[in-house]
This record gives C-alpha cells, sequence and structure tokens, in this order.
C-alpha cells in the first residue's frame, strides 16, 4: 500500500517540472507546508533542480557582439521589408524615380 | 508593424536567442552566426504574419505578448538550424572553454539541450516545449529526466556513467 509520503514523494519530480495540474500543486504545497521531514527531503531535491540549472550555460553576448547582431538584424529587416512601410512622400520619390 | 517596430520588438530578445544558440552550438562565432541565419529564416518565413500584427508603442503588455510569440517562432527555426549545422561542423567544433566548463551538458544532443535550456533557464512549461519544438509531451518529459539524472551524475540504470560521446536523451 502506498502511504501519503511514498505518494507525493513520487510527484516530487513533477512538482519541480511544472507538470502537476494545479489542483495537485496546491495539494502537494500543503503536504510540504504540514510535514517538515518530507519538506528537508523536498528542499534536497529543489537544490539539485537549481545544481542542474547551474551546470547549463547561459552566456550572454559582449557588447560588441551584441552590436554587431543589432546591425545585422537591422539589415535583415531592412533588406526584406523594403518597401512595406514606405511613407506618401517616398512612395511619391520612387514614383518620380520610375518615370526616368 | 513596421520596419522599426519590428526591430524594437525583436532587439530585446537577441542577448536571449545569443545564449540559446551558444548553448546549442559551444562556438562564439558560430553561435552569433546561428543568432542571424536563424533571424532571417524566420523573418523570411513568417514575413506577412509579421506586417499583419498590430504593434501599439504604447501597449507595453501586448509587446511581452508578441515577444513571446516571436520567441515560440525564432526557437523553433533556430533549433532546427542548429541540428544541421551541428551534424554538418561535427568534430570539427572545438572543445573550448564553454565545453570544459559545462562538459556533462555537451553531451547531450542539440534538440535535448534545447529541451534544457528552454526549461531550466526560461522556466518554460513542458508543454509549451513540446509545442514549439514539435516534440511529443513524454518527449520531453524523458530528456528533462535523463538530462536531470545524468548532471546529478546519476545515471538511469540503462545507461553507464562517465561516457565520453553524445547522448540522445
Amino acid at each position: 500500500m502506498i502511504t501519503g509520503e511514498e505518494n507525493f514523494n513520487r510527484k516530487i519530480p513533477a512538482y519541480l517540472d511544472g507538470l502537476l495540474p494545479e489542483e495537485e500543486r496546491l495539494e502537494f504545497e500543503a503536504f510540504v507546508g504540514a510535514n517538515p521531514v518530507f519538506a528537508r527531503e523536498f528542499r534536497q531535491k529543489e537544490a539539485d533542480y537549481e545544481g542542474v540549472k547551474r551546470r547549463i550555460p547561459d552566456l550572454r553576448p559582449s557588447g560588441e557582439q551584441l552590436e554587431q547582431m543589432e546591425v545585422e538584424t537591422r539589415e535583415i529587416i531592412q533588406n526584406l521589408f523594403k518597401d512595406e512601410d514606405a511613407g506618401t512622400s517616398d512612395k511619391l520619390a520612387q514614383w518620380w524615380r520610375g518615370l526616368f | 508593424m513596421r520596419k522599426k517596430d519590428l526591430f524594437s520588438l525583436v532587439q530585446p530578445l537577441l542577448p536571449r536567442f545569443y545564449s540559446l544558440s551558444v548553448a546549442l552550438l559551444p562556438d562564439d562565432l558560430q553561435a552569433q552566426q546561428l543568432v542571424v541565419d536563424a533571424m532571417t529564416l524566420c523573418l523570411l518565413k513568417h514575413k506577412d504574419t509579421w506586417l499583419e500584427r498590430a504593434w501599439d508603442v504604447q501597449d507595453r503588455k501586448g509587446h511581452v505578448l508578441e515577444r513571446k510569440l516571436f520567441m515560440k517562432t525564432y526557437v523553433r527555426h533556430l533549433t532546427d538550424l542548429a541540428t544541421k549545422r551541428a551534424a554538418q561542423l561535427g568534430p570539427s567544433l572545438p572543445d573550448g572553454e564553454l565545453v570544459q566548463a559545462h562538459p556533462q551538458f555537451y553531451r547531450f544532443d542539440v534538440r535535448t539541450r534545447a529541451v534544457g535550456w528552454l526549461r531550466f533557464q526560461q522556466a518554460w512549461s513542458v508543454d509549451e516545449i513540446g509545442r514549439t519544438l514539435g516534440m511529443p509531451r513524454h518527449e520531453v518529459i524523458e530528456k528533462l529526466h535523463n538530462m536531470r539524472y545524468l548532471m546529478l551524475g546519476q545515471a538511469p540504470h540503462w545507461m553507464p556513467t562517465g561516457d565520453a560521446t553524445e547522448v540522445e536523451a
């Protein structure tokens, strides 16, 4: 027979992965709050989870790299959307240039 | 949406795109190039969608939602492109500082790395990750489960620890 603690123990990974439905999540949190022994075990697993996060790189670009990517992104947008937002004066100028 | 609006939409996301890119391809230059290539692909394929979308300069909440939508579309393209590029580059990609600093993470294949980065660094839900990467829910859960076990040095019963080859979780 599965005891209450075993049942909640099995739910720890699902809780940490955000997989528990709202009702079960609240039930799980209530159980953690009411059982200090289980809470310690849960905090340990939670710390492990944070340990995984620290092992995954989250590298930000340098100022120079960011600037370069911004310039290239601007160019892509400029080239892909050449005439999309031309105002009346731009369109008139294009039409005028087209005459010659 | 106008050109300058589109740039305003994309610009704040660039550091995050770079972070994901470098998690998928552990090389500064390759990662930077990947960000730009995925941007071209993403804008080219969904050009009309983005032009048709409304962009109210004052609506900050709307900007958050639009960026989330753009990010999901972009992440899919970036991951697909990174998978192809990693296969092309193969072992020619140097084991630089990044790989040395995160050896366990870079043992996984590109798609597993994407799942891990999105879940652990961006706190995306399993369903969001699955929908974005076109992966069934059980596959996302399995990849996360294996990543957690392997990165904490507790290999699942079917996999030996210390195996230096790439792991497809």
